[in-house]
């Protein structure tokens, strides 16, 4: 290898607690060249950059940067190495403007000046492909842009060594394809690139190495090109996985959910909903596919009373009575009451749903402590539950009670919110991006308890981001494109190009 | 005449919040909501009087004398400040039962210090040097009929530059910009390579140290009299609603405490009108004004939502770069 090492990481081991997160890890990065790090949810791999950032110290180790052994004690101590990292969840100051971020905590002789600040920012973007605003204030950016004030920020220090955590889990497929252009053209001037993943296809597709982590430990170091996925997903989960999602035929499916002509606007009046109409049926999957914001979340919220309606009618049909209910007329809770369940991962995992400082208990509590006459609540009961669901979808936590959700890994808290939401035994289910952020093996848990839920005859609506899975869960897909439904597919012979047609179908080419 | 003798001494009384809610905007915009000010500033008054107390009929220099009870009192408020920062920074206590705790303790140490000094000591004399400017010429003012001017003393000036370089230093300068983003988001700010703790050690400690200085000036300078110390805790309070109303600003603190002065004051004017007469419940109700009207300012600023306008998006939450 003529390479020149640029950062070598020697037996690292990270502890949290009695959590071994790191165990005698080995890591060497290249100038010059992408390195990705694939693992799946909780294996360490943010934990292990984390520590080549200074947002951790390593409680055992050596990290050599240009050959010499460096203590990397803080983040500014990273960034003399040349070391910055972007982080999943972006570090920004909501009120200041791009160049006030970028210039942030960077000591530079001579007098403050904004402008001239300003001035290199567009000039470090121009340089490598970038589109920014200087001058924009960070809540009015959209995801995709406040991921490039992060990068220039690491950009404007002089890093040569970027770490990026799951930079494309927030992004559009198009936004994704404009940040590997830019990270190929840094890599081509010279600069290592550390990119931290579960996505293989991404892997494949931008990495020239990839490192493979699991369970805190480093499996092996491979040649992208001298790899395939298969051997990428056995190192990384250490059996074969079923690479299949199991479908059975709907049965006995009935109407249980009418939608007509629903329309919707958001606050500042913009129409979110335009006239949507479909129907979902007991014992059946439906999906729904769309461009990221195309109005899948309102269409859900609206279901659920969440999202103030306009126009049209929610009809809902009740299986234990027969009658047909408008849920227009509903408050959110009398909607819950008939067993509509709206089960909603948000970007942010523990925003909605869940509270990040209790424990699993308690927030099972939180969706029956309405429940009995007492005035004192039931622990009893939740906190089974609780533990049910611990064992049934193998969350991996110390205990039920007492840790609060916010210590467990993404995966583990998603699985604590959709097991929470199906235990209500629900006759519609509404899951969006319920596999969001997750590794493989919990995603197959979680479309296997989709796939339970339906044959016991609930209507069960998917909101899911990548086709293959919706292709092969749903019985129909729904897709949806600014607010409108483009089309209803046959999931058993829907074509991907034939969906990814109807997502960006616009108003112009429509007949 | 009578109105703008008004004016001027609502200015003068002012001054006080001006040197509270600087403080206290430093301290907030670090993240800490330090609602210990009432005490602090008890104790910067206390402090700088116990000096004054020792100094006070040494005959010396009067820019000296008003230079060491300017210092005396600094320290001793940075001083509670400090006591504030170990606990809320290093020790992550509750800001606003430490605050709290704070504002009892030194509003009661501050009373038994005071109880002890001799008014003739820390009064009389220093009270002349520290109202130089104007003074001097007091029977010129008397004839101009603006006897109030001689309220304007070299502290209050000292109170305005204070408020402009205070909002200078958070919007114009790096040192602000990085006090600003701690205040926001620490996390971030600690990614960057800013040093949290020192900051916001030194946000407080300052913080604290220039609200100390009201402390002395309503005592010492516009008051001037001994029983002045027993309603610096009241003041404390309105000056922490003053930092609403001036929406973290320091510089809007010189108009937002010209405009509590004025309303905080009002009473007593009208009870010098001949045509309004006051009964003893009306007062109370018309010292009420400014809290009134810091409602109003905190609804007007919810209402328009502008995100600049809000309090810093991490204040009053303890931050530990390890945790989850």
């Amino acid at each position: 290898m003529a390479k020149q090492v640029a950062v070598e990481m020697r037996n690292i081991s990270k502890h949290f607690g009695s959590t071994v997160a790191n165990h005698n890890v080995d890591l060497d990065v290249y100038r010059g060249e992408i390195l990705a790090v694939l693992g799946e949810n909780g294996c360490g791999k943010t934990t292990l950059m984390n520590m080549l950032a200074g947002i951790y110290y390593p409680d055992e180790g050596q990290i050599f940067v240009d050959g010499k052994e460096v203590t990397i004690a803080s983040p500014k101590d990273a960034f003399d190495h040349g070391i910055g990292m972007i982080h999943q969840h972006f570090k920004l100051v909501d009120i200041f403007t791009a160049a006030e971020n970028t210039v942030l905590g960077v000591n530079e002789k001579g007098k403050f000046n904004i402008k001239s600040v300003n001035a290199r920012v567009s000039e470090i973007a121009e340089k490598y492909g970038f589109i920014i605003d200087p001058k924009k204030k960070i809540y009015d950016m959209s995801v995709s842009e406040k991921q490039t004030v992060e990068i220039i920020k690491v950009l404007y220090r002089g890093a040569d060594i970027l770490i990026l955590d799951e930079p494309t889990a927030v992004l559009t497929p198009q936004e994704t394809q404009k940040l590997f252009a830019v990270l190929r053209k840094m890599r081509n001037s010279g600069k290592s690139i550390i990119i931290i993943t579960h996505k293989l296809h991404e892997v494949l597709s931008i990495s020239d190495r990839v490192a493979v982590m699991r369970k805190g430990e480093h499996i092996a170091t491979v040649e992208t090109a001298n790899t395939s996925e298969g051997e990428l997903v056995e190192m990384m989960v250490g059996k074969k996985v079923e690479l299949n999602i199991e479908r059975s035929e709907p049965k006995n499916a009935e109407p249980r959910l009418m939608v007509d002509n629903l329309c919707s606007v958001n606050e500042e009046g913009a129409t979110v909903l335009d006239k949507v109409t479909f129907t979902a049926n007991g014992g059946e999957i439906l999906g729904i596919a769309g461009i990221a914001g195309s109005g899948q979340r309102e269409l859900l919220e609206a279901i659920a009373g969440l999202q103030p309606v306009t126009d049209g009618a929610i009809i809902y049909n009740n299986p234990k009575t027969g009658a047909e209910e408008n849920l227009r007329n509903k408050t959110p809770i009398q909607i819950r009451d008939l067993g509509v369940r709206l089960s909603f991962v948000p970007e942010d995992r523990l925003g909605m749903g869940l509270v990040g400082s209790m424990g699993i208990a308690d927030n099972m509590m939180l969706r029956s402590y309405r429940k009995g006459v007492s005035v004192l609540v039931d622990r009893k009961k939740p906190t089974d539950l609780a533990e049910h669901i611990v064992q049934e979808l193998e969350v991996v936590t110390p205990d039920v009670t007492k840790t609060p959700v916010s210590r467990l890994s993404g995966g583990n808290v998603q699985k604590v919110l959709v097991g929470r939401e199906i235990a209500a035994a629900p006759s519609v289910l509404m899951a969006a991006y319920p596999v969001r952020g997750l590794d493989i093996n919990s995603s197959y848990m979680i479309y296997n308890l989709l796939n339970k839920q339906k044959e016991n005859g609930v209507a069960v609506i998917f909101v899911g981001e990548d086709l293959d899975v919706l292709i092969e869960l749903c019985d129909r897909i729904l897709v949806i494109n600014g607010g409108k439904v483009t089309g209803i597919v046959d999931g058993r012979t829907a074509k991907k190009e034939e969906i990814g047609f109807l997502m960006t179908k616009t108003e112009g080419t429509e007949e | 005449m009578e109105w703008l003798n008004f004016f001027i001494e609502a200015l003068a009384f002012g001054a006080t919040f001006i040197y509270g809610s600087t403080g206290e905007i430093i301290t907030e915009k670090s993240g800490h909501l330090n609602l210990g000010i009432p005490g602090i500033m008890c104790m910067g008054g206390a402090g700088g009087c116990a000096i004054l107390n020792v100094i006070g009929k040494s005959g010396m220099d009067p820019f000296l004398m008003v230079a060491i009870g300017i210092i005396f009192s600094f320290i001793s408020a940075a001083l509670m400040g400090l006591i504030y920062s170990f606990l809320t920074v290093t020790l992550r206590c509750n800001q606003n039962v430490t605050g709290l705790a704070l504002t009892t303790f030194g509003a009661g140490l501050s009373w038994t210090i005071m109880a002890k000094l001799q008014q003739t000591q820390y009064l009389t004399t220093p009270k002349t040097c520290f109202r130089l400017p104007f003074y001097q010429n007091l029977k010129m003012w008397q004839e101009m009929g603006l006897s109030s001017m001689q309220k304007l003393g070299i502290m209050f000036f000292l109170a305005i530059i204070i408020a402009i370089v205070a909002s200078y230093v958070l919007y114009h300068t790096k040192v602000g910009l990085n006090l600003r983003a701690i205040g926001e988001n620490p996390a971030t700010a600690d990614a960057v390579g800013i040093n949290v703790t020192k900051y916001k050690y030194l946000a407080t400690c300052i913080g604290s140290g220039i609200a100390g200085l009201g402390g002395l000036y309503y005592i010492v300078d516009f008051a001037a009299s001994g029983d002045a110390y027993k309603s610096l805790e009241a003041f404390g309070w309105l000056s922490i609603a003053l930092v609403i109303f001036a929406l973290w600003r320091p510089h809007i603190t010189i108009l937002g405490s010209t405009v509590f002065g004025i309303l905080f004051s009002c009473s007593s004017m009208l009870a010098n009108l001949d045509f309004v007469n006051l009964t003893m419940s009306t007062t109370p109700i018309l010292r009420m004004l400014p809290y009134v009207v810091t409602i109003i300012v905190l609804i007007i600023t919810s209402i328009r939502n502008k995100k600049e306008n809000q309090p810093p998006q991490s204040l009053g939450l303890p931050y530990f770069r390890e945790e989850r």
